[in-house]
């Protein structure tokens, strides 16, 4: 829609909001069964409940009304990690691109994300929950972050939480700590990971050549330009494409469909059953070899898996399998010039194949 | 965004066509399959602050092959329809990924 978000009160929004939604529950472009909206730029779990709330009101026979659009609250049929979804795939990209050291050291690095320098445009939802998780559970360093209103650049590392919460606080990153107005610096600074998470066209034939990251993960949706993808690519740049990198929220927002279809949590019947078949298996164990199970281990053993453990695997899955499937075919044809070509290949063969088989 | 570059609309559909190629799409086919099915603007009137205000929207649907289709809501002062169905298209390819 267009609209700027900032333009009106919170009252005003959900009023706008319902209305739009009643405009496409309308022509069907809100349903269930066919069409699911999401959250984009300028939009969260916020108009995402009221979107729902307003189709209950137009349809509150309909069993499934709750499925009309994801990224909900949790409190409103929302699923747990949706919120990070996108940020979390990023990061599961990532690490599966380090598994594959062929495609790493064709780019000019080596070893894993431990260590690597991170620059990050753009500390919105993804941006924020990608730095977030590379920084504190892959040790990574961000030294890097652009804003609207300038950049922060700490070769030490940037306090990801910290910077987030300034930012909340006072409308921008003036004022934190290796703060410089000039963000186009942090563009072309030296780093291994640039990861645009603003919006599209930022990276053009114009600043291609002084961006000397040696992978690009595009969180953002087409954040290159055909241009600049060339240059990039000509230099050895690993871009690893929106159309699979950022898919973390739309896979995430498919678990919630389903999980509003099936009116039940993942994880709800199997977790109590699972830790009592493990604490079987555990006390037999202890029988069989007389000693006493290690206790430092038990706990985590035992433990079942919550909607969230469920939900990551699941995430974690799709993205090492795209990953895989797009590697394997990028280095299986020396015709397909980068990463990007090959997913879209993939892509374009399968909605061929569900053409063809219905005989068009 | 350079003036020189292509649109956000013509990068996708260019990366697009340069995939397509290598499959060895006919053209009939490729035309078909890069072009988004349906996309509706609507126009809706909402009183605020004692006067009517005239907000418009779009709904893109690159493609039906899986359902429900799913898409992204933008609230943005620059949206518009190549902006929406260039965020169509990648997303009908993102969906041919996983689950």
């Amino acid at each position: 829609m267009v609209i700027d978000p900032n333009d009106w009160e919170p009252h005003e929004l959900e009023k706008i909001t319902r209305r739009f939604t009643h405009e496409l529950a309308k022509r069907t472009l809100i349903s269930p069964a066919q069409n699911v909206p999401a959250p984009d730029m300028g939009t969260g779990e916020r108009e995402m409940s009221w979107m729902a709330d307003e189709y209950k009101r137009l349809y509150p026979n309909d069993l499934n009304s709750w499925g009309c659009v994801t990224g909900k609250p949790v409190s409103k049929g929302g699923i747990r990690g949706r919120v990070e979804a996108t940020g979390r795939g990023i990061q599961y990209a990532l690490q599966e691109a380090f598994r594959h050291p062929k495609d790493i050291e064709w780019a000019g690095l080596t070893g894993s994300l431990s260590g690597k320098r991170i620059v990050v445009q753009g500390l919105g939802n993804v941006g924020y929950h990608a730095a977030q998780f590379l920084s504190q559970e892959d040790d990574a360093v961000i030294v890097g972050v652009m804003e609207r209103d300038g950049a922060v650049i700490d070769e030490n590392g940037i306090d990801i939480d910290g910077l987030h919460k300034h930012i909340h606080d006072n409308g921008g990153v003036k004022g934190f700590k290796g703060y410089t107005p000039d963000s186009n610096s942090v563009l072309t600074m030296d780093c291994d990971i640039f990861i645009p998470a603003a919006m599209e066209g930022v990276i053009t034939s114009d600043n291609a050549d002084q961006i000397k990251a040696k992978i690009i993960a595009e969180a953002a949706n087409g954040p290159v330009t055909f241009s600049a993808n060339k240059i990039l690519r000509d230099r050895n740049c690993l871009i690893i494409p929106d159309l699979y990198a950022n898919a973390g929220g739309v896979t995430v927002s498919y678990f919630e469909w389903v999980k509003n279809l099936g009116h039940i949590r993942f994880g709800r019947m199997q977790r109590r059953q699972h830790e009592r078949q493990t604490n079987e298996m555990v006390s037999a164990i202890e029988e069989m070899v007389g000693l006493p199970f290690p206790k430092d281990k038990l706990a985590k053993i035992i433990e079942g898996p919550t909607e969230l453990d469920l939900v990551r695997s699941g995430l974690d899955d799709v993205m090492r399998e795209g990953y895989q499937v797009i590697s394997e075919k990028w280095n299986g044809d020396n015709r397909i010039p980068d990463l990007r070509t090959a997913a879209m290949m993939i892509a374009i063969e399968r909605i061929r194949d569900s053409y063809s088989s219905l005989g068009i | 965004m350079s003036h020189s570059d292509e649109s956000f609309l013509s990068s996708v559909e260019l990366m697009f066509d340069q995939a397509a190629e290598l499959v060895g799409l006919p053209d009939d086919l490729r035309h078909k399959i890069k072009v988004c099915n349906s996309t509706y603007t609507v126009r809706f009137g909402v009183r605020l602050r004692n006067k009517l205000f005239t907000f418009t929207g779009y709904r893109s649907v690159h493609s039906e092959h899986r359902e429900p289709v799913k898409g992204g809501i933008r609230y943005s002062p620059h949206a518009d329809q190549d902006e929406v169905e260039a965020l169509a298209s990648l997303m009908s390819l993102k969906r041919s990924f996983g689950y």
